[in-house]
């Protein structure tokens, strides 16, 4: 997935420079990966949409910044979930709306959890709230440790474990409601 | 059996994610390379800006020093006294020579030439010619002291290292600008305007008026944690001037005791040229301090001196008298005529608050001590008081 180094180098120093066609490229990349990150984070495909092109725009603007010694992919992940936190902040104060009854689930009933589809995934994300589902993915998907998701979030480590604990029981209700009539 | 359960959902979660490939979407790249053409557009206006300004900086400077090649150095200025000056002609027939003439203010004026008399009754004032009588033997009245009096208008040099005062200040006002909020912000040349109200100090006594000053000011960043802060401001002082002047000829018998108090009033263009250092750093908000030196052009320099003089005249051990003179100068000296070039030092410490729109508070408490005495009359004028900047 990640661009063979001589090519990668090249474009990264184009991107620098402001070359336009490079940062193209670089955008079409890596679109499904930074698209698969913020999609977890987010409750809706335009919200996704822009917390990808602000991740990419803080990229362009800090490629100065990059240490080709490390995986540009990890410094791309790193910059996105940094901004899919900024943006769960900026929103944290209204109220997320979720309308259970025109989201999408697939052959709903007995579907074992490895037949699940992305789309089933993101549904069931998507229901939990937003401060509980920050916390599973960072947790879960991420691996960060409480100590580090409490000082990203401004919460106690407490607070982060009960978060998460939340998030999966919320997780399973949805997955019994929608897609199970009894738990695995 | 939960725990189960979730250990599996996670895992399903991670696995599905981990091969996830969305269709790309060029209605989205479309509006990041809007977003991207516009930063651009923004950062060219700034440093075009920015450079604008310092290059007319430098050409005003540059103009300035070549159209007054004498202001660096000390330079003669006329000044004139006004008419009600008084001066006692009556005494100087009755008292020794080394009484004949008001003392002037020890140290302030180098050298006094009479350059034309006055007939002009209606400058012959009352207005501060006083008379005491300190023995039953002789009396002096008023009328007879204020007819003894006639206006003189003189014409001064002055030397600028001539003077020494004690005490003087003064307050001032003005607006500004900051920093931004993305690490990119942070490299930008960033504009801004600045609003300061002062309060103006001098060595003694001094009371002094809230004035403000204001203009631009532009940010250049240099390293790490370093920027180059130059601003041109534009700043009224008034400031009122109380001091003694003493008199080495004092005696016993016979002497007299000065004191002045100066008006002084300015429009002056106040450059200063500062680096900063920012102490700490917060996504929304930086404690900095900052230190530099800053440069005046004078616009307007208009002074006004009035001079008290109490002269002791003692005949004998009974037979005592004393006059009181008061005497006015006003001067004015014109735009342009001198310029203080890196005589101020200037400290601050201050905080910037960031906003998401991309504007920068900062607030900025500051002190400018002279290192040279300034303006026309040499005066060690510093100042305090509080920057309010906002950086676009």
């Amino acid at each position: 997935m990640e661009l063979e180094g001589y090519n990668q180098e090249k474009i990264i120093k184009e991107c620098k420079r402001g070359n336009i066609a490079s940062q193209r490229q670089l955008y079409m990349h890596y679109y499904s990966y930074a698209m698969s990150i913020c999609l977890r984070y987010t409750n809706n495909k335009e919200t996704s949409e822009e917390v990808l092109n602000d991740s990419f725009l803080k990229v362009f603007q800090n490629l100065k910044k990059y240490d080709p010694s490390y995986s540009f992919k990890s410094w791309l992940r790193k910059i996105i979930i940094n901004t899919a936190i900024d943006h769960y902040r900026k929103n944290s104060k209204y109220p997320e709306l979720i309308d259970y009854h025109t989201q999408r689930f697939h052959n709903c009933k007995n579907k074992a959890v490895d037949n699940l589809m992305t789309e089933d995934i993101l549904t069931l994300l998507r229901n939990v709230p937003a401060t509980h589902r920050v916390v599973f993915n960072l947790y879960e998907m991420e691996g960060y440790s409480h100590k580090e998701i409490a000082a990203l979030l401004g919460i106690t480590d407490g607070t982060s474990r009960s978060y998460l604990k939340r998030a999966k029981e919320k997780l399973r209700i949805l997955y019994k409601n929608y897609f199970s009539d009894a738990h695995e | 059996m939960n725990d189960k359960f979730n250990k599996k959902l996670s895992e399903k979660i991670k696995k599905e994610f981990e091969n996830y490939s969305a269709p790309y979407n060029a209605e989205n790249w479309a509006r990041l390379e809007q977003r991207l053409f516009s930063i651009r557009r923004k950062r060219v206006l700034r440093y075009t800006v920015g450079i604008a300004a310092c290059v007319g900086l430098v050409l005003l400077l540059i103009d300035l020093v070549g159209m007054f090649p004498g202001i660096f150095q000390g330079k003669e200025i006329s000044r004139h006294i006004t008419p009600h000056t008084i001066e006692s002609r009556k005494l100087t027939h009755t008292v020794s020579d080394s009484m004949k003439t008001p003392r002037q203010p020890e140290g302030k004026l180098t050298g006094i030439t009479a350059v034309s008399l006055s007939a002009d009754d209606s400058i012959h004032k009352e207005k501060g010619v006083q008379q005491r009588e300190t023995s039953d033997n002789i009396v002096m009245s008023d009328e007879t002291v204020k007819n003894t009096y006639s206006p003189i208008v003189h014409k001064r040099i002055i030397s600028r290292q001539s003077e020494k005062l004690k005490t003087f200040s003064t307050l001032s006002s003005g607006i500004m600008y900051n920093h931004s909020v993305s690490e990119k912000k942070k490299k930008q040349i960033k504009l801004g305007v600045i609003l300061s109200p002062q309060v103006f100090h001098a060595a003694d006594d001094y009371t002094s008026e809230i004035n403000f000053a204001g203009g631009i000011s532009s940010e250049f960043p240099l390293f790490a944690q370093l920027a180059l802060d130059v601003g041109v401001l534009l700043s009224s002082q008034n400031i009122g001037i109380d001091s003694d002047i003493d008199n080495p000829r004092n005696t016993e018998l016979y002497g007299s005791e000065q004191s002045k108090k100066m008006d002084v009033n300015i429009l002056a263009l106040d450059i200063p040229v500062n680096i900063k250092y920012n102490l700490v750093e917060n996504p929304g908000s930086s404690l900095f301090i900052s230190a530099g030196i800053s440069s005046m052009i004078y616009f307007n320099e208009h002074y006004k001196n009035e001079y008290y003089t109490e002269n002791r005249l003692a005949f004998d051990e009974n037979f005592q008298r004393t006059v009181i003179v008061f005497r006015e100068e006003e001067k004015s000296v014109p735009a342009f005529n001198r310029v203080d070039a890196a005589k101020i030092l200037n400290v601050s410490l201050g905080m910037m608050y960031r906003f998401s729109n991309g504007m920068d508070i900062q607030i900025e408490p500051f002190f400018k001590y002279p290192l040279a005495p300034v303006t026309s009359e040499n005066i060690k004028l510093g100042s305090g008081g509080i920057q309010f900047r906002v950086y676009f």
